[in-house]
C-alpha cells in the first residue's frame, strides 16, 4: 500500500484538477474515463464516484475488485504542479453512509438527475511523479550516460 | 462433500464464476451461525426492534421469541444476501467479528467481509393509525422497500399449498413471539410510511409489494382490488414527494396473474414492473408441488399471462419466478436428479426468454413449517445452483446480448435470489465503451 501525500490528497480536492481512471476491459484493452468525482477521504482511500450502473468503467472495475487486480488514475494540476500516476486497487463499493449522503449532495448539486451507482474505495498501491523534471531524473539513474545523449541541451524560443 | 470442499470444487470447476456470487448461494444453502461477539455487535445494526416475519430467514424450528439478528448483510462488492440462520446438519459457516469487521468464516478462513446495510430514517416514527411505521414495510436490501401487507395466503386454507412454502406457518411463529403482532391491510399507513420514507432523498431505488395469494370465491377479485389500493397509496405518497422528478421509485408488484383487463388497471394504477410466481417448470411437478395454483388457474394460465404482461409493462419489466432447486426434490415433486433437472429448467428460461419474460428465482430454502420439510427434503448440491445461474446468463446473453433484464431487481436489493448477481456480468456485454 501507498501513502498518498497531502499534496496529492489537496489537488485531488481541487477540481481543476484533471484526473483520469483507466480500467481493463475482459479482452485486455484499456478503457480510460475522465473520474468527474474523485475524492481522497483519507491517503490510503481514492474514492472514485461511478455516475452509470450500466458503464464499461462499471463492468470493468467489478472484475478489478473480484480478481484484486490493479487499475491506474492519472491526475494532473498545472498550477499546483501536480501530475502523477496512482495505481490502485478497487477493494469496496459504498451505497450509503456519511462520505455516500456528502458526495450525493455535491453530485447533485451539479447534476440534479444524477443517480449514481456507488462510491468505490480504492487502495492506493504505487505512486509515481509523472512531472518533466521527476521523469528525467528517474531516467537519468536507469540509464548511464542519459543526460549526455538523451537531453536537449540547447535553448530554444517556444512558439504557439 | 463438507463446506469448505464443496466451495472449493465448485469454484475449480467453474473458475470464471465471481466467488462473493458463489459464496452467497452456498450461504443460503447452508445457512450461517453467528458467534456470540457477532450477535452482540450486530445488534446495534437491527435498528427496527420489532417482529417481523422471517421469510426463508430460520432454517431451525425454535424461535420462540423475537431475536435481535439482522436480517440481511452485503460484501464489499455489494453482493447482498439474506441472513439465513443454518441448521448444524447443513454445515453453514460462521458470521464473526474479528479485528474491528463482520467476517464469514469458514473453519476459521476469512472468507469474505460483511457489512450490515443500515435501517431507513422512518423507523420509530408512528403512522397517524398507530403503527411503527417499520412494520408497515421494511428495508429489503440497501436500497429498495418492501411491502407485504397481506399475512396469509389462500391457498392454505384448502391444504393447496405449495409444498416448499412456509408463509402462513411464519405469520403464525410471529405472532408466537409477539402476540401483539399483525399484519393487515391499512392503505393511509403505506401512505404516510412511503411518504416518510421518501423523505430521506435518494436513498429508495425501488419499492416492491408482495403477498400471498387470494382466490376466494370470486376469482381473485378481493386480491385485484387490494393490490390496487396498496398500489395506488404507494403511488399517490411517491408522486407528491417527488413532484419535480419526472418518476419516484418504480413500483414493482409481484402477484397472482390475472386477466388483461386487470393487468391493464394494475399497470394504470402505477405499477411499473409485474411478476408472478411460476415456481417450478416441469408441468406435472407443477400440479403436485403447487396444487392451489393449479385448481384455481392452472400452469398454461401463468405462461400466457406472463407473455400478457409483457405486451402491457414492457420489455424487462415482466418476471416469471421460480424456487430454484425445487425441480431437485424427490420424485413425484421433482427430478432428483441433476442434469435432468437442470435440462427441464434452463429449457423453461429459453422459453420465458425467448419470449421476453425474465425468469428469475428466489433460492429453496427448506424451513420448517413446509410440506418439504416434513418430507425430509434435502437442498441441492451447490453445483446445481452454480449451473443454473450460469445457464440463465448464458441464455440472455444469447438471445438478447444483455440488452434484456429484469431491472425491477438489483444486485442491492435481491437477497434470497441470486438473478440480479449474475446479472452483473451482463456489464460485460452491454458496458460498450461509454463512461
Amino acid at each position: 500500500m501507498a501513502e498518498l501525500s497531502s499534496e496529492i490528497i489537496e489537488a485531488i480536492g481541487d477540481r481543476a484538477t484533471q484526473c483520469v481512471l483507466t480500467t481493463t476491459c475482459r479482452d485486455g484493452a484499456p478503457h480510460a474515463t475522465f473520474a468527474s468525482w474523485l475524492g481522497a477521504p483519507d491517503a490510503n482511500t481514492l474514492a472514485y464516484l461511478e455516475p452509470f450502473e450500466l458503464s464499461r468503467t462499471s463492468a470493468n472495475l467489478l472484475h478489478h475488485l473480484w480478481e484484486a487486480t490493479t487499475v491506474s488514475i492519472a491526475l494532473l494540476n498545472t498550477r499546483r504542479r501536480v501530475h502523477c500516476e496512482i495505481r490502485g486497487t478497487p477493494r469496496r463499493i459504498v451505497s450509503e453512509g456519511p462520505l455516500w449522503d456528502r458526495i450525493l449532495g455535491e453530485v447533485w448539486g451539479e447534476t440534479p438527475e444524477a443517480n449514481p451507482a456507488g462510491l468505490w474505495l480504492i487502495t492506493p498501491e504505487q505512486v509515481s511523479d509523472q512531472s518533466h523534471a521527476a521523469l528525467s531524473a528517474e531516467m537519468g539513474e536507469r540509464r548511464e550516460n542519459f543526460a549526455l545523449w538523451w537531453s536537449y541541451l540547447g535553448k530554444h524560443e517556444v512558439t504557439r | 462433500m463438507k463446506r469448505r470442499e464443496e466451495f472449493d470444487y465448485v469454484m475449480n470447476k467453474f473458475p470464471d464464476s465471481p466467488r462473493s456470487i458463489v459464496l452467497k448461494t452456498d450461504l443460503l444453502r447452508r445457512g450461517v451461525l453467528m458467534t456470540d461477539e457477532a450477535k452482540r455487535r450486530a445488534a446495534d445494526f437491527y435498528a427496527s426492534q420489532v417482529t417481523r416475519r422471517s421469510f426463508q430467514w430460520n432454517q431451525e424450528n425454535h424461535q420462540t421469541k423475537h431475536e435481535t439478528i439482522p436480517i440481511d448483510f452485503y460484501f464489499n462488492d455489494q453482493t447482498h444476501t439474506q441472513l439465513v440462520l443454518g441448521r448444524p446438519e447443513n454445515d453453514p459457516y460462521t458470521l464473526d467479528y474479528l479485528e474491528g469487521c463482520f467476517w464469514i468464516t469458514s473453519d476459521g478462513e476469512r472468507m469474505e467481509e460483511v457489512h450490515f446495510p443500515r435501517e431507513g430514517k422512518y423507523v420509530g416514527v408512528m403512522t397517524s393509525t398507530g403503527k411503527p411505521m417499520e412494520t408497515v414495510a421494511q428495508r429489503m436490501g440497501s436500497d429498495s422497500l418492501l411491502f407485504v401487507p397481506v399475512g396469509s395466503c389462500g391457498y392454505w386454507r384448502d391444504r393447496d399449498r405449495c409444498k416448499f412454502c412456509h408463509y402462513d406457518f411464519d405469520t403464525a411463529r410471529a405472532r408466537q413471539a409477539d402476540p401483539s403482532y399483525r399484519v393487515e391491510l391499512d392503505f393511509q399507513g403505506m401512505y404516510e410510511m412511503t411518504k416518510e420514507a421518501l423523505q430521506e432523498t435518494g436513498r429508495w431505488r425501488r419499492i416492491m409489494i408482495t403477498g400471498g395469494s387470494n382466490p376466494g370465491d370470486d376469482n381473485y377479485q378481493q386480491e385485484f382490488e387490494d393490490n390496487c389500493q396498496i398500489v395506488d397509496a404507494i403511488a399517490r405518497a411517491v408522486r407528491e414527494t417527488s413532484p419535480e422528478r419526472e418518476a419516484g421509485p418504480p413500483i414493482y408488484l409481484i402477484a397472482t396473474p390475472q386477466d388483461d383487463v386487470r393487468l391493464e388497471a394494475y399497470k394504470e394504477a402505477g405499477v411499473s414492473a409485474f411478476g408472478f410466481y411460476l415456481e417450478t417448470w416441469n408441468a406435472e411437478h407443477f400440479e403436485r408441488v403447487c396444487p392451489g395454483k393449479q385448481k384455481y388457474q392452472g400452469r398454461q394460465f401463468f405462461l400466457d399471462q406472463a407473455i400478457k404482461a409483457v405486451d402491457i409493462f414492457g420489455e424487462g419489466n415482466a418476471i416469471a419466478g421460480f424456487v430454484a432447486g425445487i425441480e431437485m426434490a424427490q420424485p413425484p415433486y421433482g427430478f432428483g436428479d441433476m442434469e435432468r433437472a437442470l435440462e427441464s429448467t434452463l429449457g423453461g428460461y429459453e422459453y420465458l426468454i425467448k419470449n421476453r419474460v425474465i425468469p428469475q428465482a428466489c433460492l429453496w430454502s427448506i424451513q420448517p413449517g413446509t410440506d418439504f420439510w416434513r418430507l425430509k427434503e434435502k437442498q441441492p448440491p451447490l453445483e446445481f445452483y452454480v449451473r443454473l445461474d450460469r445457464g440463465r446468463l448464458e441464455l440472455l446473453r444469447e438471445h438478447w446480448q444483455g440488452r434484456l433484464s429484469a431491472d425491477a431487481m438489483a444486485y442491492k436489493q435481491q437477497t434470497i435470489g441470486t438473478y440480479c448477481d449474475w446479472q452483473r456480468l451482463l456489464l460485460d456485454d452491454v458496458g460498450g465503451n461509454h463512461g
